[in-house]
């Protein structure tokens, strides 16, 4: 046999008395008669089973309706944020747009030349270039009509 | 225990009937609340508010149920709330001199007596936690069975295992340092 197990068999064996077993008795009468006197006012209504199971039954009905609550008013933010951010969006597009008819309206204004490689011409001398341009556009094809149709010797001296 | 009280007239406040209850089973009540908290003014202390809160509790209890299962459940709560206050107060193992008596009892197989019971208490259960104390004392002291354990102290049977492990090794280590 083990020490331990020599020790455990002692202690098991081991049967203490209660001394003084009558005065236990009356103080613990004694205790009861006192309170018995002095009703628990602040928690001596947990005695009352009805009352305790209302009560549990009220407070988890008060977390579903607040759980609820919070589910609704989370929606609800959500969907406002996203209206939010597409106003905003529209708003700097705006602001954009007018920022840049505004600019050149200032710029404009002060003097300056939005283009910067822009050059002032007459009316007349822009229909001259116009013509011009479209005359020795018709002399190029017929140029190439005539390569294609086999003289080419005779390009240079029509050119 | 003496099982002679009526569960329906101590519900309906009979003191007589709740007397005959303290006469049935103050003993045992004694004995598991000494042998957890090894101190007898304490465990006087703990049978008495245990029989005072089971006298308060008396109109949620049901007629089929037996009182003492309930009562050893407060006395049990009430020594865990004891020993965890006293925690932080060191329980002293005992003295070199009284040790060697231990030893020399457990070795010569010969009776201990009370004061050497109680110093062995105090010295086995100053190394154990108090739900390791709780479980060692009911398990082994008091020969519950785990799932009488687990009713009266609400925990689970791996976890008994565990601490009543955990006890038995703590105290076997005990054992083989202080009494070679």
């Amino acid at each position: 046999m083990k020490k331990l197990d020599k020790i455990i068999y002692h202690l098991r064996e081991y049967k203490p008395e209660l001394h003084d077993r009558y005065t236990l008795e009356e103080n613990i009468i004694k205790n009861i008669n006192a309170r018995k006197r002095l009703p628990d006012i602040l928690f001596g209504w947990t005695d009352i089973v009805w009352l305790r199971r209302s009560l549990a039954v009220a407070s988890l009905f008060i977390i579903g309706v607040f759980v609820i609550q919070q589910s609704i008013l989370i929606n609800r933010i959500e969907e406002l944020e996203e209206r939010v951010t597409y106003f905003n969006t529209e708003m700097i597009l705006e602001y954009q747009r007018k920022n840049v008819r505004a600019n050149a309206v200032i710029m404009k204004k002060q003097g300056y030349n939005i283009f910067n490689d822009s050059i002032n011409i007459a009316r007349d001398d822009l229909l001259e270039m116009i013509r011009e341009y479209r005359d020795l556009q018709a002399k190029y094809e017929d140029v190439m009509n005539k390569k294609m149709d086999g003289e080419p010797e005779n390009n240079e001296q029509k050119l | 225990m003496n099982n002679s009280y009526k569960i329906s007239e101590i519900k309906a406040g009979s003191q007589g009937e709740f007397r005959k209850l303290i006469d049935g089973s103050a003993d045992d009540i004694f004995a598991l609340a000494l042998k957890i908290t090894a101190d007898e003014e304490d465990a006087r202390d703990i049978v008495q508010d245990s029989f005072i809160r089971l006298w308060e509790k008396r109109k949620t209890l049901k007629e089929k149920d037996s009182l003492l299962p309930f009562l050893k459940k407060i006395t049990v709560n009430k020594c865990l709330d004891h020993l965890r206050k006293k925690k932080n107060h060191n329980i002293n193992t005992a003295s070199p001199e009284l040790l060697n008596t231990l030893a020399s009892s457990v070795q010569a197989d010969s009776e201990l007596q009370n004061q050497e019971l109680f110093s062995l208490l105090k010295s086995l259960g100053s190394g154990l936690s108090p739900k390791q104390k709780v479980v060692f004392t009911m398990v082994e002291l008091e020969q519950m069975s785990h799932d009488e354990v687990a009713n009266i102290t609400g925990m689970t049977k791996n976890s008994i295992k565990s601490n009543l492990r955990h006890a038995k090794r703590r105290l076997e280590e005990y054992v083989r340092y202080y009494l070679k």
